[in-house]
């Protein structure tokens, strides 16, 4: 071996401990954002879903939701559980940065899920919403018979099951689904993601963009 | 001409070794930062801050001092219930993390113990690994 070939392999050697070194301090890099919309030949977005079936659930106040109080409103709907020790609270805390940006737009409202049927209770959602500082109708957080909510979770094509060994019990997805004003599924995206919600947002306003011109 | 080379990389391993713990020590909470980046930052934020009255503060939070014998079982075992931070009331429930090394453990104490503003010093693997004795709730 020459000491040229030898000064080569060296040199090699100090790169790749440095490669390592550096891979070694670098923090860890976020899950990719998973945010899915489909938009035509004319831009608009897709449909991906025509219709939901009837549903009456009642709220933190105790007054009944159903189709009727979505009839002409763009919502976003979710699932979760207040007592939910995993992903509800970056849901929650994603939600409400849509809460916040629409505050001021009566036609997008907010509809939280509760998959607890146990345990969550009118004064439980009622609690919640306080912690959260926010209010029905705007953002109704329900409950319902067991078979009625896991039953929407399905229509809406979210996974939610019993499953004792899951932190809290349950075991659900942290999808957020846009629904425009005439009951249509028109997006979805993780809802614990800031980057996949950021880009949802984009989705909402262009939505309410193509609700003016109808 | 074999010592020139066995001279010429003791002094290149030497530079690489002092490049790789310079490029690490701006940050002595490495594996901390990593594991609340991954475990905890969701819920607890990016800054540690309280989230409305839904999540506790790790910034500035009278509890991490007030309950620092406790904070290792809190972390592998989770908490539930009422608990006052900075004077004001949290009702919630955190989960567990029972996959935790202790020196996991001791590095996620040592890494939100001296971030977010907070500097209430330094806790060792024995004093951890003291404190998970006497968990009561697992």
């Amino acid at each position: 071996m020459t000491i040229r070939n030898f000064l080569y392999l060296a040199l090699l050697a100090l790169l790749a401990l440095l490669a390592l070194t550096f891979a070694a301090c670098k923090s860890n890099s976020q899950e990719p954002a998973f945010y899915i919309h489909e938009t035509g030949d004319d831009g608009t977005l897709k449909v991906i879903k025509e219709e939901f079936p009837a549903y009456e659930f009642i709220n933190q106040n105790g007054d009944t939701v159903n189709n009727a109080t979505y009839a002409d409103k763009i919502h976003i709907v979710d699932f979760f559980f207040t007592s939910c020790p995993s992903i509800c609270v970056p849901m929650a805390v994603q939600m409400k940065r849509i809460y916040d940006k629409y505050d001021n737009n009566k036609n997008v409202m907010l509809l939280s899920h509760s998959i607890d049927t146990r345990n969550d209770t009118v004064a439980k959602l009622k609690a919640y919403e306080q912690k959260l500082g926010v209010s029905a109708p705007k953002w109704n957080f329900v409950t319902g018979s067991w078979d009625d909510i896991s039953g929407m979770a399905k229509e809406y094509m979210i996974g939610a099951n019993v499953q004792e060994d899951a932190p809290g019990g349950y075991e659900h997805s942290g999808m957020f689904v846009l629904v425009d004003s005439q009951g249509r599924m028109r997006g979805f995206c993780d809802g614990t993601n800031e980057e996949a919600v950021t880009a949802f947002m984009a989705s909402i306003d262009q939505l309410i963009e193509e609700e003016k011109k109808q | 001409m074999k010592k020139v080379i066995g001279g010429f990389y003791m002094i290149l391993c030497t530079w690489g070794i002092v490049l790789g713990i310079e490029s690490c020590q701006n940050n002595p909470y490495v594996q901390g930062q990593a594991l609340y980046a991954n475990h905890c930052q969701s819920c607890h934020q990016a800054n540690g801050e309280r989230y409305e009255l839904l999540m506790p503060p790790i910034a500035k939070s009278d509890y991490l001092v007030n309950y620092a014998d406790k904070l290792p079982c809190i972390i592998k075992y989770g908490l539930e219930g009422t608990i006052v931070v900075n004077d004001t009331t949290y009702d919630g429930v955190m989960g567990a993390l029972p996959q935790l090394s202790d020196v996991e453990i001791t590095n996620i104490i040592n890494y939100i113990n001296n971030s977010f503003g907070n500097d209430n010093g330094y806790t060792s693997l024995e004093q951890v690994q003291q404190s998970l004795q006497q968990c009561t709730d697992r």
